[in-house]
């Protein structure tokens, strides 16, 4: 999986750069992760959220927080599951807000739910995703760093501050959610 | 390996792939959606105003390029920009009868060619497929040429289906119809977008706000999605259905960063909730073209 290269082997990169922190600055850092990791973020979020826009919106309040606060940046090597961690939090009160309030902002880009992704020509990836997007955003975000950024369940509970067994059963009840969706549908 | 983990994989794998790096190089803040203010950006340093419903702030814009950019600005330079680059060569017209609309559309397109889509019933020929296209494909003709290019609708003609943003905008009532192919289906998918979707193509609407009228509303949108519209892409003011509007229509781009997408903008009658006063309707190149001259805008 290259495309994911990005967001993870750029932890050890992200911390080399930072061995003397007192010779960077906090922004110049930040906006060395920006570089780094934005595309990746971007990335889960569009699986978790449905369309780039929000998913860009969504990893630039990410790296906004940062930059106003700054105190998580002291430990680089931790800057990436942070940053991840921000992400599915971001995600997550999108999708609150939009279940809440029907202000909606528009995304211009077809959502990449849709058929109008070119990407998802084909149709089972189109059904695959559509059962996801039905799942628990719980269930979702676990499929998703498993599946998609292949974490370890162990990673994924840090991730998501739950613990390993919830991570272990979410997944199981996703998958049979999924497997059964799926059956039905063909 | 368990099958549906591949699939997922795959689905992921796939979904993910839809942003590119070079698009997400110049990440964009867009407006929240409820009036969070942004700081500073971080990448490059730029402000341009989005078209948003629901708030009319512009807001920092991250682009690739860093350099200070100002809606009127980045308009200005979209507006004047032809849709084809390189004229004066000439190019042997691709020869696309029996492709599928999107893939012929999209290889005349890459040969630097203009393609106008009309549709039409035939009992013989697939949906969705050209049966014809004029120049005939093989001759030699000048970048830029316009091509015409007719596509089966298949035996049923076309129906017209009321697309309701009522969903994401709250409006009391219809705002637009747009003869789509009969076989089309409505497209499940994020909810503010409104769309139908079918094997030849596909058409959404959705509500945009922007004050300042059309001329910054479309030179707005195709400044804001490069990835979409290429990077020059051709705005002609129009009106449609006796309203103010625009069509985007994608220029030449080297190797596309999303699916291209072409676009009509009507001004609204009365504003929607929220502000929206411009309703955009993106279909595939292909398809907008044939469906532009039937859209209805009502209130």
């Amino acid at each position: 999986m290259t495309t994911d290269a990005a967001a993870d082997s750029a932890g050890p990169a992200a911390a080399s750069r930072t061995v003397a922190p007192s010779a960077q600055p906090v922004g110049e850092l930040l906006a060395d992760l920006y570089r780094m990791h934005a595309v990746g973020l971007v990335r889960i979020a569009v699986l978790l959220v449905g369309d780039q826009a929000t998913a860009e919106d969504v990893v630039q309040d990410v790296f906004a927080r940062l930059q106003r606060g700054g105190a998580r940046l002291r430990e680089p090597d931790k800057a990436v599951p942070y940053l991840r961690t921000s992400v599915l939090n971001g995600c997550r009160s999108v999708l609150r807000t939009r279940r809440r309030a029907r202000l909606l902002r528009v995304p211009h880009e077809p959502p990449v739910w849709s058929a109008e992704a070119a990407m998802l020509a084909s149709e089972d990836r189109r059904a695959v995703l559509a059962a996801v997007a039905r799942l628990t955003g719980r269930q979702r975000e676990v499929l998703v760093l498993r599946y998609y950024l292949g974490l370890a369940d162990q990673e994924i509970a840090a991730a998501l501050r739950v613990s390993r067994g919830t991570v272990s059963s979410t997944a199981s009840r996703a998958l049979a959610a999924l497997a059964r969706e799926l059956r039905e549908e063909s | 390996m368990n099958r549906l983990e591949e699939r997922l994989r795959d689905a992921f794998g796939a979904a993910a792939e839809t942003v590119r790096p070079e698009s997400a190089a110049g990440l964009r803040a867009r407006p929240a959606t409820t009036g969070t203010r942004r700081l500073a950006p971080l990448a490059a340093a730029a402000a341009v105003a989005v078209i948003v419903i629901g708030a009319s702030v512009s807001t920092p814009l991250l682009l690739a390029g860093g350099q200070h950019a100002r809606p009127s600005s980045t308009g200005t330079e979209a507006s004047s920009a032809t849709p084809v680059g390189a004229p004066a060569s000439v190019q042997v017209l691709p020869m696309v009868v029996g492709m599928s609309v999107n893939q012929g559309t999209a290889s005349l397109a890459a040969a630097g060619l203009q393609v106008t889509v009309t549709w039409a019933a035939s009992a013989a020929v697939a949906p969705g497929t050209v049966i014809a296209e004029e120049p005939a494909g093989g001759t030699h003709v000048p970048v830029g040429t316009i091509v015409a290019v007719t596509v089966s609708t298949g035996t049923s003609p076309s129906v017209t289906i009321t697309l309701q943003p009522t969903r994401l905008v709250t409006v009391s009532a219809d705002a637009v119809t747009i003869r789509i192919p009969r076989a089309w289906r409505p497209t499940s998918g994020i909810r503010p977008v409104v769309g139908y979707h079918g094997v030849s193509g596909w058409v959404q609407v959705q509500g945009v706000t922007e004050p300042a009228g059309v001329r910054a509303a479309c030179t707005g949108l195709a400044a804001h999605s490069v990835g979409h519209y290429g990077r020059r892409p051709a705005i002609r003011y129009l009106r449609i259905d006796g309203r103010p509007g625009c069509e985007i229509v994608p220029g030449m781009s080297a190797g596309g960063t999303a699916a291209p997408m072409i676009s009509a903008l009507v001004e609204y009658r009365s504003p929607l909730t929220h502000g929206a006063n411009f309703l955009l309707i993106s279909a595939d190149p292909a398809d907008l073209l044939g469906m532009i001259r039937s859209i209805r805008v009502h209130h």
